[in-house]
């Protein structure tokens, strides 16, 4: 048998030595942590927390900035490790962060609408932190789900907000390559809230896998072995693994009103949008904007959020791209490197 | 390719493979929580994580390469001809005949997905799949009900209905499960073509993929794009709804079911807890109001 005949069965060979690598550190990360900033809860109502950070290194003379993070998924990921923390890097340029835990619905909270989280929730921490530190206006960050609300809440309450950065942040709904769009369209949402009350998690979790089902549901764990036994590699992919899935559940009137006002009737983007019975119109927001997007992001592809350069009234626009998917802008090396620094100059020139 | 063929690589490749499914056996059960009692690890943490994952790694490992390895088998085969011409029939034919056996694991019952002429739209058809039940006249509510379709009468009508309605729903239900298979066998049977078609030009000029990991990554690629394809699609986003809307509907009646139970016992509902968290938000709204807090 030749070298290149051998080449296929070394590949199994190959594969079993490095899962038989893998077994032992994979055990052994099964107390993983996540978290590595020091925080201090300053405000609660209800089920959410709102966290200041500590500071690594002399704040800045700037207004602190708020990180609004989706519903779908746990805040965490902006602080996962000390290698990819966003708020990490955040606080070592000197930005005094607060972050938004939204907690974990349950079934008393199938009630909650937009209304709450909006006019409710989000406007109430805005409020602690402007009274509690007597500043006419703080900064504003949104990521993904929470982009979308901090870009309802700036054009409901502008006078609270001095700067605006969404964060892959959908706007238009209807774009043709945002497949997870498509298919909620001909959901029936009303029945979906009214069998699960607050929908669970793992039904989301569902809908997210089966975008590249092949590839995360299969592929991933096979490049998983190519850790070699490496425990930190194997580390952070269980650490990643956990944020993945725990994926709150929904609480059913807000899920029911943004699967149907966003998704299905892309109201944040064609108007015609109300919170509480009040009009969103993005003309109002007036603030300097940044939006970032990722140009490999499959969840939220970039033709459903740079349409936001034309939404707002904002004269002071901007927009950052980078060569990332929807996870990768928050732990990759590469938005590790650029992305605060990008978002540090762009706040201190505003 | 090589001029030097290997003694019986197909018979290599078997015995690696018994190989490879001990070894799993073996380390298997160390990976398991202590409830297997065979874990070096029991009493301890069990490690759920860990060993979920381990478990996860595993399946997938088995199941990945079962596409990777037939066509790895079928490209082995195919080399193995001298003459081009029967090499590349050899494949085509191969490829032809995975598509078909992969197609039929997600093909479902024609009774679910095929009405007979005459039928009530989304009736479960007897004659097809319960020959025993065949002179039956045509069940348009469902299965298992042999006075089905007809109206309730008498003191347990309501019951009667709360189940013909939960057994139309769970008709609906498997038949939306048929169609999503049946797009399901689509992808699976484009990606094998479009893959044939990517590993035909090597094969054909003497150059074989070197590893099953070239193989199998190959196999990923083609495959989401096939899925990509056929998932943006009307037939199949229609499909994916459908049963989402039946499962959520044969939810909501199952639950009403259920109630109907739970009242009997004077145990609380759905209904009722619903009521009381609408007064617990009012009272709250009432509250903060009063407080000044909006």
């Amino acid at each position: 048998m030749t070298a290149d005949d051998r080449r296929p069965w070394q590949d199994l060979a190959d594969l079993q030595r490095k899962l038989a690598a893998s077994l032992a550190p994979l055990r052994a990360a099964a107390g993983v942590q996540y978290g590595c900033s020091a925080k201090d809860a300053v405000h609660r109502d209800d089920k959410l927390v709102l966290y200041r950070y500590r500071e690594r290194a002399p704040r800045l003379y700037l207004p602190p900035l708020l990180i609004v993070y989706a519903l779908v998924n746990r805040p965490y990921m902006m602080d996962l490790q000390p290698d990819r923390s966003l708020v990490r890097r955040l606080l070592e340029l000197g930005i005094d962060v607060y972050l938004i835990d939204w907690g974990y619905p349950d079934g008393a909270d199938r009630f909650v609408g937009l209304d709450d989280y909006i006019n409710g929730y989000l406007h109430r921490a805005v409020r602690h932190i402007l009274d509690s530190r007597k500043l006419p206006a703080l900064n504003l960050l949104g990521v993904c789900q929470g982009g979308s609300f901090s870009l309802c809440y700036t054009a409901l309450h502008p006078d609270n907000v001095r700067n605006l950065v969404t964060m892959v942040t959908p706007v238009d709904f209807h774009t043709p390559d945002n497949l997870l769009a498509r298919w909620v369209r001909d959901l029936d949402v009303d029945a979906l809230v009214e069998a699960w009350g607050v929908v669970p998690g793992e039904v989301l979790n569902a809908a997210y896998v089966s975008l590249l089902p092949f590839r995360l549901l299969q592929q991933k764990y096979l490049h998983m072995l190519d850790a070699d036994g490496d425990a930190a590699q194997l580390e952070n992919f269980v650490r990643m693994e956990k944020w993945i899935f725990d994926s709150p559940g929904q609480a059913g009137e807000a899920f029911r009103q943004f699967a149907r006002d966003f998704f299905q009737e892309n109201r944040l983007c064609r108007g015609g949008l109300a919170i509480g019975g009040q009009a969103v119109n993005l003309r109002k927001i007036r603030q300097p904007l940044l939006n970032i997007y990722g140009r490999q992001d499959h969840l939220v592809p970039p033709s459903a959020s740079t349409p936001l350069a034309h939404l707002t009234g904002s004269s002071d626009y901007s927009e950052l791209a980078l060569d990332v998917g929807h996870i990768g802008m928050y732990v990759s090396g590469r938005s590790q490197r650029e992305l605060p620094q990008a978002i540090c100059d762009w706040l201190r020139s505003r | 390719m090589s001029n030097d063929k290997p003694a019986d690589p197909m018979a290599w490749l078997q015995g690696l493979q018994k190989t490879q499914a001990e070894w799993m056996r073996q380390w298997l059960p160390w990976s398991l929580p202590a409830a297997t009692g065979q874990s070096p690890g029991a009493g301890a943490s069990s490690g759920g994580a860990a060993a979920d994952m381990t478990r996860r790694v595993l399946a997938q490992v088995e199941q990945s390469l079962g596409v990777s390895r037939a066509v790895w088998e079928l490209l082995g085969r195919s080399a193995a001809l001298a003459d081009t011409g029967q090499r590349m029939a050899s494949f085509n034919s191969g490829v032809q005949q995975l598509q078909s056996e992969f197609s039929k694991l997600f093909a479902p019952s024609a009774a679910f997905v095929t009405p007979q002429a005459g039928a009530a739209p989304g009736a479960f058809q007897w004659g097809g799949a319960a020959p025993g039940f065949a002179g039956l006249p045509p069940n348009p509510m469902g299965f298992g009900l042999p006075f089905a379709g007809l109206p309730g009468i008498g003191p347990a009508r309501e019951q009667q209905e709360s189940m013909e309605r939960l057994s139309g729903l769970a008709t609906r239900v498997m038949q939306a499960q048929a169609q999503l298979a049946t797009q399901w066998g689509q992808v699976v049977g484009n990606a094998l073509r479009d893959l044939g078609q990517k590993l035909a030009p090597q094969l054909q000029g003497g150059v074989l993929p070197t590893s099953l990991r070239e193989v199998y990554d190959l196999w990923v690629d083609t495959a989401e794009k096939a899925y990509a394809g056929t998932a943006q699609g009307t037939a199949f986003t229609q499909a994916q709804s459908e049963l989402a809307n039946s499962l959520s509907q044969l939810r909501i009646a199952q639950r009403d079911w259920l109630e109907e139970w739970g009242r009997a016992f004077d145990l609380p509902t759905r209904a009722e807890l619903n009521s009381l968290h609408q007064q617990v938000r009012a009272l709250k709204e009432a509250v903060q109001k009063l407080t000044g807090r909006v």
